[in-house]
């Protein structure tokens, strides 16, 4: 349903404009070839039948195709959606590394110097523009001290991917028994992840905190240790568990977020992503690429919340009830 | 089965919180870029727009505070007239879609019933997006076309900008209509409402009478908070070579411009904007309500 | 460190001090609490909400909500020095030795938790296999607090109890770590009348079972005196008044004691009417007697002298310048 809404709605958004096809085409092209070639594409039928023509493909996997490479869209998606996925999970991993400790630390001790820490990062991630971090890091660590190789994409020059099984440069190549090669994406992903990471998890940060100090100072925690039981035990048992379900609902708008923020991020590191794709396609006005990747990434964002709802489901007996 | 509703997507409210340590500071920054905004063009050094060929790329220097740029524009001067840009263009565009998304939760909240189910699907809808992507979706729309043309004025003088606007409005339309509608929606039975209703008070004079009035604090708590995030968005737009176009003064523009030679050393087309984004936002902070830091110096039991 | 106590008190607190620490300062919830539990008595504590009676019980347990500490006395159980113990010593405490019957019972329970991995850990905590499996212990002991079908209850989640099902499922948790001392916090608020009744009769056979002793918390005067032999009076952060049962019910020396016995009728547990006066604001130290405001019989030394403490003997003491037999 929200779904089938966000279709039509990017539909009508990015067709309301009529045909600049000439963008695609070049200047010097004739009347006649625009014409010829919008009469292909169909962009000369009327407004409702290009959308039936595009729903139905749509239901078939087919997102129309690039105006200008005249390639699938789907399947340039498909090809540049795991250097996203690959981005962003590793943002994810290196938002959850510091959020999630961090966050126990500083909901247990407040005023400690954790939780300090906790709350600087947090400002300066939040305050931070991710594609000006990106930027800063790039200049410290690849120019004035060359820790990273060049922000120019998932590998250096002369390295060819490994066979895709997950997509993920750093996982395939350790698959193919290719460290050295895992090694190489790994120092291409670190600056990006880290700079999408920092500046996404701010919530998470304080989410955790705010879920755990609660949690803390909720009667049954008080009552887990009159009974005798040992810390370690009440944080495992009571307070961790009683604390995930907002961690985890966060966890999934990140993921969300992050898809996002990966646009700005991607373009910055020239990372071959469904978000520099959409870019490029709007350099170029080719509605179609914008329109796939902002159908997929709705999609993806409402299967995540799904997922969220069900997991939810299973953790949490009182929504079961 | 569960239904999404339940789970509440707006990462907004988490998102810009600061400690209330240190509000005066912050709140004294805000003042002061406020007063930029207004008094930037007399206190530049340079013309923002015109630029010096003889003097491209020209590191901070005593003529040039912060540098010059590719085309020899002065930055410092950039930067501060930037201010105006960027404050004006969130500030319309967070008027824009908080004004109607607030007075649509209140009129959701005081109708319900279908009213209440289609505005929520709406926002539903609208939130599937991510933020950027919503961006990237309507320039594509709107990005080409002529019909702005004859309204442009004043901060709006070209169309990149009432696109922007746009942008920050819908961004900003199903934030403040959710919080403002879960705000009121117990009012809805609430004795005054009901005593409205009987002195005669058509609906929308209800909501506005006595809903809006009621959901002021969430709004103006709001108001903060989505400033910032419609400064980062623009930027962030602008970054992507959507909004505003490069002789403009913008922030994010600035960026774009600077982040080209960045690889090169040249790090102050790109350092000196981008501080000024950080400081709004952080500035902008100050303003945050109920942060959900924890105040008590309290170990939990030992 | 401290001998063994020389009068066999299970349980001793001495001037007992909490302060905690909030947004808008300070607050003084316990000023000087003085209480002795002997090993299988039933001791109840009465006060006005606020009064500091679940302050005193979480302070037993140095159990305290954030910002809060225990600032001054002494606790001893059998003669140790509670405040002085390290963690691992406090946790063999906490359960095993003293265990709690909260409020609030819906509250207390983890809702993540099914009835049964509760009650299990609990007994778990405390006991070992000598002690027979645990599983069977909370059947047994379900089975004892009334439950028709125990084996249901141990299956279900904590938002899936009644009232006085949460309450009864807190008892069998206090009871499945086998202490000496249970404190029970009001474990029959919430509950209806005929509920009540029955949840402190169960309560009460289920303890003097186990030989344990029982300190039985409740603002409700009429509550107390059914099952306990020793009464303690709290106001404002003190205990003003303690003494035998009948002592308290029929000679009662502090004028608050008075005034909470003309309140309460005890046959019928109506309150007629309520004392006069404001309840005291636990934000200030009292250093003078906090009743004196709504004492009847309030003198000119009242307003002088800090309180004196009469104790006759052992199991009767009493706050107030009035002294005993005045009445
Ligand atoms: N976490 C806390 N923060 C601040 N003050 C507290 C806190 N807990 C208790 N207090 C204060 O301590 C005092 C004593 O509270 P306590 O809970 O012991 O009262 P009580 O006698 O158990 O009352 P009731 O019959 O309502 O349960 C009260 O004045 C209360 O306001
Ligand atoms: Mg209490």
């Amino acid at each position: 349903m929200v779904l089938f809404s966000v279709v039509v709605l990017s539909f009508a958004v990015t067709r309301s404009t009529g045909t600049p096809l000439y963008a695609a085409l070049g200047i010097q092209v004739s009347e006649e070839m625009i014409e010829a070639r919008a009469e292909m594409m169909g962009l000369n039928d009327p407004i409702h039948v290009q959308f039936t023509t595009y729903a139905a493909a749509l239901l078939r996997g087919d997102l129309g195709a690039s105006r200008r490479t005249f390639v699938p869209v789907a399947e340039d998606i498909a090809r540049k959606l795991p250097a996203t996925a690959e981005l962003v999970f590793f943002s994810m991993v290196v938002g959850s590394i510091w959020t999630i400790p961090l966050g126990v630390r500083a909901a247990m001790r407040p005023n400690g110097p954790i939780g300090k820490l906790g709350e600087g990062i947090s400002q300066f991630g939040v305050t931070v523009p991710a594609f000006w971090l990106g930027l800063l890091l790039i200049f410290l660590l690849y120019f004035l001290w060359p820790v990273f190789p060049a922000p120019l994409g998932r590998l250096g020059r002369g390295f060819d991917p490994p066979a895709m099984v997950t997509g993920f440069y750093t996982v395939d190549a350790l698959l193919a028994g290719n460290p050295a090669l895992a090694w190489e994406a790994l120092r291409h992903l670190i600056l990006p992840a880290v700079t999408l990471g920092v500046t996404s998890s701010p919530p998470m940060f304080r989410v955790t905190r705010a879920a755990v100090s609660e949690v803390l100072a909720s009667p049954y925690v008080e009552a887990a240790h009159s009974y005798g039981l040992s810390r370690r035990k009440v944080m495992i048992r009571d307070v961790f568990r009683n604390a995930s379900p907002p961690v985890l609902n966060l966890a999934a708008m990140t993921f969300g977020y992050l898809i996002g923020g990966a646009v700005l991020v991607e373009v910055v590191f020239s990372w071959p992503g469904i978000g520099s794709y959409a870019v490029w396609g709007m350099e170029f006005s080719d509605y179609d690429v914008v329109l796939g990747v902002v159908i997929v990434s709705a999609a993806i964002y409402v299967l995540l919340y799904f997922i969220v709802d069900l997991l939810q489901y299973a953790m949490d007996p009182r929504v079961r009830n | 089965m569960v239904t999404r509703s339940q789970t509440d997507r707006s990462l907004l409210s988490r998102i810009f919180v600061g400690p209330t340590k240190g509000r005066t500071v912050r709140r004294s920054i805000f003042f002061l870029l406020l007063l930029v905004a207004v008094i930037g063009p007399w206190i530049v050094t340079h013309d923002p727009i015109r630029p010096d060929p003889f003097n491209t790329l020209a590191p901070p220097s005593a003529e040039h505070w912060f540098g010059t740029d590719r085309l020899g524009l002065d930055i410092f001067s950039r930067v501060v007239a930037g201010t105006r840009t960027d404050f004006t263009l969130a500030l319309i565009g967070v008027l824009l879609g908080g004004g109607l998304g607030s007075l649509m939760g209140a009129w959701a909240a005081y109708r319900r019933g279908w009213v209440d189910t289609v505005l929520l699907r709406v926002v539903e809808v609208l939130q599937s997006f991510p933020v950027l992507l919503l961006g990237l979706a309507l320039f594509a729309a709107l990005g080409s076309l002529d019909i702005f043309e004859p309204f442009l004025f004043g901060p709006f003088d070209d169309t990149g900008k009432v696109v922007l606007t746009i942008a920050i409005a819908s961004v900003n339309f199903p934030s403040y209509l959710r919080q403002v509608r879960s705000v009121l929606l117990p009012l809805t039975d609430a004795e005054f409402v009901q005593a409205a209703k009987c002195s005669g008070l058509g609906g929308w004079g209800i909501v506005w009478k006595h809903f809006i009035p009621n959901a002021r604090g969430q709004i103006l708590a709001l108001f903060a908070l989505t400033c910032a995030y419609a400064i980062q968005i623009i930027a962030g737009l602008s970054f992507i070579g959507l909004g505003i176009e490069p002789p403009h003064p913008e922030w994010g523009a600035m960026i774009r411009e600077g982040a080209t030679v960045i690889i090169q050393g040249k790090w102050w087309a790109s350092l000196f904007p981008g501080a000024a984004i950080a400081l709004s936002v952080y500035s902008l902070t100050g303003f945050s309500v109920g942060s959900d830091t924890p105040i008590d110096p309290a170990s939990p039991s030992s | 460190m401290t001998a063994a106590p020389a009068n066999g008190a299970l349980l001793t607190l001495s001037e007992i001090e909490v302060t905690i620490h909030t947004a808008t300062g300070p607050v003084h919830p316990l000023q000087g609490v003085d209480l002795e539990v002997y090993p299988g008595e039933t001791v109840g504590l009465v006060g006005e909400s606020g009064s500091g009676k679940t302050m005193t019980l979480r302070s037993i347990l140095r159990l305290m909500p954030p910002g809060g500490a225990v600032t001054g006395g002494a606790i001893e159980w059998e003669g140790r020095p509670v405040l002085d113990m390290d963690p691992d010593e406090l946790q063999s405490y906490r359960g095993a030795d003293v265990a709690m019957i909260y409020q609030n019972p819906v509250s207390a329970l983890d809702p993540m938790l099914k009835v049964k991995r509760q009650i299990v850990d609990a007994f778990e905590a405390n006991r070992n296999e000598a002690d027979g499996d645990p599983e069977e212990f909370a059947r047994s002991t379900l089975r004892d607090l009334e439950f028709g079908d125990p084996e249901a209850v141990l299956r279900r989640y904590p938002h899936q109890l009644s009232g006085g099902m949460a309450q009864r499922v807190n008892i069998a948790l206090a009871l499945a770590c086998g202490p000496a001392l249970i404190l029970a916090d009001e474990p029959t608020t919430g509950l209806d009348m005929t509920t009540q009744i029955r949840v402190l009769d169960l309560l009460e056979r289920q303890v003097s079972a186990r030989n344990a002793a029982l300190l039985f918390i409740s603002h409700d005067l009429r509550a107390v005196a059914r099952v306990s032999r020793r009464i303690g009076i709290m106001y404002a952060g003190r205990v003003v008044e303690f003494g035998t049962r009948e002592r308290i019910l029929n000679e009662p020396s502090h004028p608050y004691t008075r005034a909470l016995l003309e309140c309460v009728d005890l046959r019928t547990g109506e309150r007629p009417r309520s004392i006069p006066g404001l309840v005291p604001k636990m934000t200030e130290v009292y250093e003078l007697c906090a009743f004196r405001d709504r004492c009847v019989s309030r003198m000119e030394v009242c307003d002088r002298e800090p309180l004196p403490r009469c104790e006759p003997d052992e199991r009767n003491m009493l706050l107030c310048h009035l002294g005993y037999g005045n009445g």
